[in-house]
């Protein structure tokens, strides 16, 4: 039987993706909404990290809803593919400076089918490695940028709808929850469910307090902007790089974890060790339509397949 | 062993292929701006770096001129101070857009176009204090905007106005 992931690889793996999220697509949003939104997918991710079973949500979709499962299992597959696609895009966002940079998607999504190919415990190792130096370098952003935060530009603003789309946004790399994880303390990295939300805010709190609410509701990449403004002892600092480097890092893991959940989710209809290989072409076939998908639609599809199917497995467990 | 190797040789076929969007530069080819000069002459926009000139009928194709006037790799990720003169001041919208500029450059204002190194070496010691991102944001918010101006008098140059941030 193939080794699978540990709890706390599968809880890296979802702060790594996460992280992907929120610097590319919800940095624009008020910092209180981005940490109720990111919040309430950390509370609902520990309490499927205790109801869930070792062998994950993709094999329980059939076996608690018989063939209405298998068919759910193959539109979650669709909309896996149509959310990888989407994160081909976001490669291409975390370097907004250049231009026709959709290899760099396609890059990524080659090295997620070959991830794929290696099995979710490799990916997820890799994941836990790789979200050490995410800490790290989101880290070096955020305190080269503390001097020029400005007070005034914290206050909260908004509406409280924006909670609802980032909640529907960090949903997406909660297609772990499908694959296979060995639990033997269930419920014990719940200290994750503290790190994730309060990192996204201070990321999003960090880019309206150096560009202002307004500059930073304008997209494509207020985070990347803020990082431009950013100096250190009246000095000009170029951190872009380190940026573009942590956006990229988070994306690849975020891409691996959803084409594992297209493989795991097309095995329940037929098991095929290229059903990875093949959602990343299918993705990189989609990417230029579904890149223009309103962030609304991408935020609902990962609340209703990725947040709704796991819910309703727990309840149904339970 | 053998699948590293291959790895490696995907990488390194994919770096020198150019199908990656990014562009190599020669460090040592690098010219580096600390100011921005933007003034207007008839239909004309005129940016001056100081070592390189640029001309356009609007400030993007100006800067798109300067870009290739320098002798070696212009680069703009140096530039903190951007001066306008008496009537680019209508381009502020437009140059406050600019991909090409950092939003904490400073922004000023003066009747005629200074010498770009002296503005530079002078601003430097002399913050104006508003910064094109709170420019920006200005103008999103419909405030009114006041830039700092810099005269030139008999001993030297003088910063009016200048924000205490």
């Amino acid at each position: 039987m193939a080794r699978s992931m540990g709890e706390r690889q599968r809880w890296a793996w979802l702060a790594a993706g996460t992280s992907a999220v929120a610097a590319t697509s919800l940095c624009g949003i008020s910092w209180i909404w981005v940490l109720l939104g990111v919040g309430t997918t950390a509370v609902l991710s520990l309490w499927w990290d205790r109801t869930i079973r070792p062998a994950g949500l993709a094999p329980m979709l059939p076996h608690t809803f018989g063939v209405l499962g298998r068919i759910w299992a193959a539109v979650c597959a669709v909309f896996a593919v149509a959310a990888l696609a989407w994160c081909a895009n976001l490669a291409v966002r975390a370097f907004p400076l250049t231009r026709g940079g959709v290899v760099l998607g396609w890059t990524l999504l080659a090295l997620a089918a070959w991830g794929c190919r290696k099995g979710p415990a490799a990916c997820a190792a890799c994941a836990g490695v790789l979200s050490l130096f995410l800490m790290i370098l989101y880290g070096v952003v955020g305190g080269f940028a503390l001097p020029d935060l400005r007070g005034e530009y914290l206050v909260p603003t908004g509406t409280w709808d924006q909670a609802l789309l980032a909640c529907g946004l960090s949903l997406l790399p909660a297609g772990v929850f499908f694959l296979p994880c060995r639990r033997r303390r269930p419920g014990g990295c719940w200290p994750w469910t503290l790190l994730i939300p309060l990192s996204a805010a201070a990321l999003a709190a960090v880019t309206a307090g150096i560009l202002s609410p307004e500059l930073a509701a304008i997209p494509p990449a207020p985070l990347y902007l803020a990082a431009q403004s950013v100096s250190l002892f009246g000095v000009m600092e170029h951190i872009e790089p380190l940026l573009s480097a942590a956006m990229t890092m988070g994306i690849f893991c975020l891409m691996a974890s959803l084409t594992c959940t297209a493989q795991a989710l097309a095995d329940q209809l037929r098991p095929w060790k290229w059903s990875g290989a093949l959602a990343c072409l299918a993705a990189a076939a989609v990417m230029g339509p579904v890149g223009r998908l309103p962030l609304e639609l991408v935020a609902l599809g990962a609340a209703v397949f990725f947040g709704l199917t796991p819910a309703l497995c727990a309840l149904r467990r339970s | 062993m053998k699948r590293l190797f291959l790895f490696l040789l995907a990488a390194a076929l994919l770096s020198v292929s150019g199908l990656l969007p990014f562009e190599r530069r020669d460090a040592a080819a690098l010219e580096p701006l600390e100011a921005l000069v933007v003034s207007v002459d008839g239909n004309q926009v005129i940016v001056d770096g100081g070592a390189c000139r640029g001309l356009g009928v609007s400030f993007d194709e100006a800067m798109e001129d300067l870009g290739r006037s320098g002798q070696g790799d212009v680069f703009f990720g140096t530039v903190s101070q951007v001066i306008l003169a008496e009537p680019a001041v209508r381009l502020l919208p437009q140059i406050v857009k600019s991909p090409s500029l950092r939003p904490a450059a400073a922004l000023s204002a003066a009747a005629e176009p200074p010498d770009p190194e002296d503005a530079a070496a002078y601003l430097a010691a002399h913050d104006p204090g508003l910064t094109i991102g709170a420019v920006r944001t200005a103008l999103v918010r419909g405030t009114p905007i006041r830039l700092p101006r810099l005269v030139e008098t008999e001993g030297g140059l003088r910063l009016d106005g200048a924000v205490n941030g």
